[in-house]
């Protein structure tokens, strides 16, 4: 089973969703075939697994299943992910800009809730960025926008069943010993 | 009131009736977007090659794409707030529309580019 790289998303998805004030629908994954939200919204994207010097190993466990497949064997390795947090807002300053919206999230972080959550998914934050202001002109207003990259780490998993050697075959012998023979004393 | 009522040429010069597939805005649950209600509806169309010139209006992208040019008095519609790109099949085959030119109200009918979704 290949790293549930779904599953990962949903856990910072969660913790950015606690923490930066907007409905829900609000905070999405960017690249979606879908028109984005009407600001302000919040985009999400997952960059990595960068690895780090491989996996640590494997270990394997009986799983219970049937023949052919009754264990797992589970390989395990740290890496390092980017996270990418782009705001968009009306406001291109001050209050509910783009801005005060990933402050929001980049400070919230390093607070107990969020870090106990993300330590429960087994996931370290190690680099909490800088928020990066970029307004633009949007017409004749200008547009709120701004970018946080987050690093972090956490172990990228795969499971894979294999099975014990369960039989061992001969495919041919050495017989006894009474078909060899001596060299006689040359004559 | 269309300045020149263009509707009847593009009936009498349509190269045939295509089925266009509509679809509303895709609601984000998750973080992720999810499938659009759709509906479907035809149209009367010219569907034509699209001139040279305005393929080099196109990003680098889309040059390679095949697109179409069609003309028809039936609205097509972009990504909007109203929902998502309208898919218009030409021989079986589904094509998004990427640009509209709205000439209703000089001679009631449409110009869209459509572009081939898929791979």
């Amino acid at each position: 089973m290949p790293f549930d790289l779904t599953a990962f998303e949903d856990v910072l998805r969660t913790v950015f969703s606690t923490l930066d004030g907007l409905p829900e629908e609000k905070l999405v994954f960017s690249d979606q075939d879908a028109r984005a939200p009407t600001p302000p919204f919040i985009t999400v994207r997952i960059r990595g697994p960068y690895t780090m010097g491989g996996p640590k190993g494997y270990t394997w466990a009986p799983n219970g299943g049937p023949a052919g497949q009754e264990l797992t064997f589970t390989t395990e390795g740290p890496a390092r992910w980017v996270i990418s947090l782009e705001a968009l807002t009306k406001p291109a300053s001050g209050t509910g800009s783009a801005q005060s919206l990933l402050e929001a999230i980049q400070t919230g972080l390093q607070g107990p809730t969020a870090r106990a959550t993300l330590n429960a998914a087994k996931v370290s934050i190690f680099d909490f960025g800088n928020v990066l202001v970029v307004p633009r002109v949007f017409g004749g207003d200008r547009e709120g926008r701004a970018t946080l990259d987050l690093q972090a780490y956490a172990n990228v998993k795969t499971t894979e069943t294999g099975t014990y050697v369960q039989k061992v075959g001969l495919s041919d012998e050495i017989k006894t010993p009474d078909e060899y023979f001596e060299v006689d004393d040359v004559p | 009131m269309p300045i020149d009522d263009m509707s009847d040429v593009i009936a009498e010069l349509s190269s045939g009736t295509y089925t266009v597939n509509r679809y509303g805005p895709a609601a984000f649950v998750g973080g992720r977007a999810q499938t659009p209600a759709s509906s479907q509806f035809t149209i009367v169309a010219s569907v034509q090659p699209v001139r040279g010139r305005e393929l080099e209006r196109l990003s680098e992208l889309y040059r390679t794409t095949e697109l179409l040019a069609c003309f028809t008095a039936t609205r097509l519609r972009t990504v909007s707030e109203e929902g998502e790109t309208d898919e218009v099949v030409v021989d079986d085959v589904p094509y998004a529309v990427q640009s509209v030119e709205d000439w209703s109200k000089l001679g009631s009918f449409w110009k869209a580019i459509i572009v081939r979704t898929g791979h």
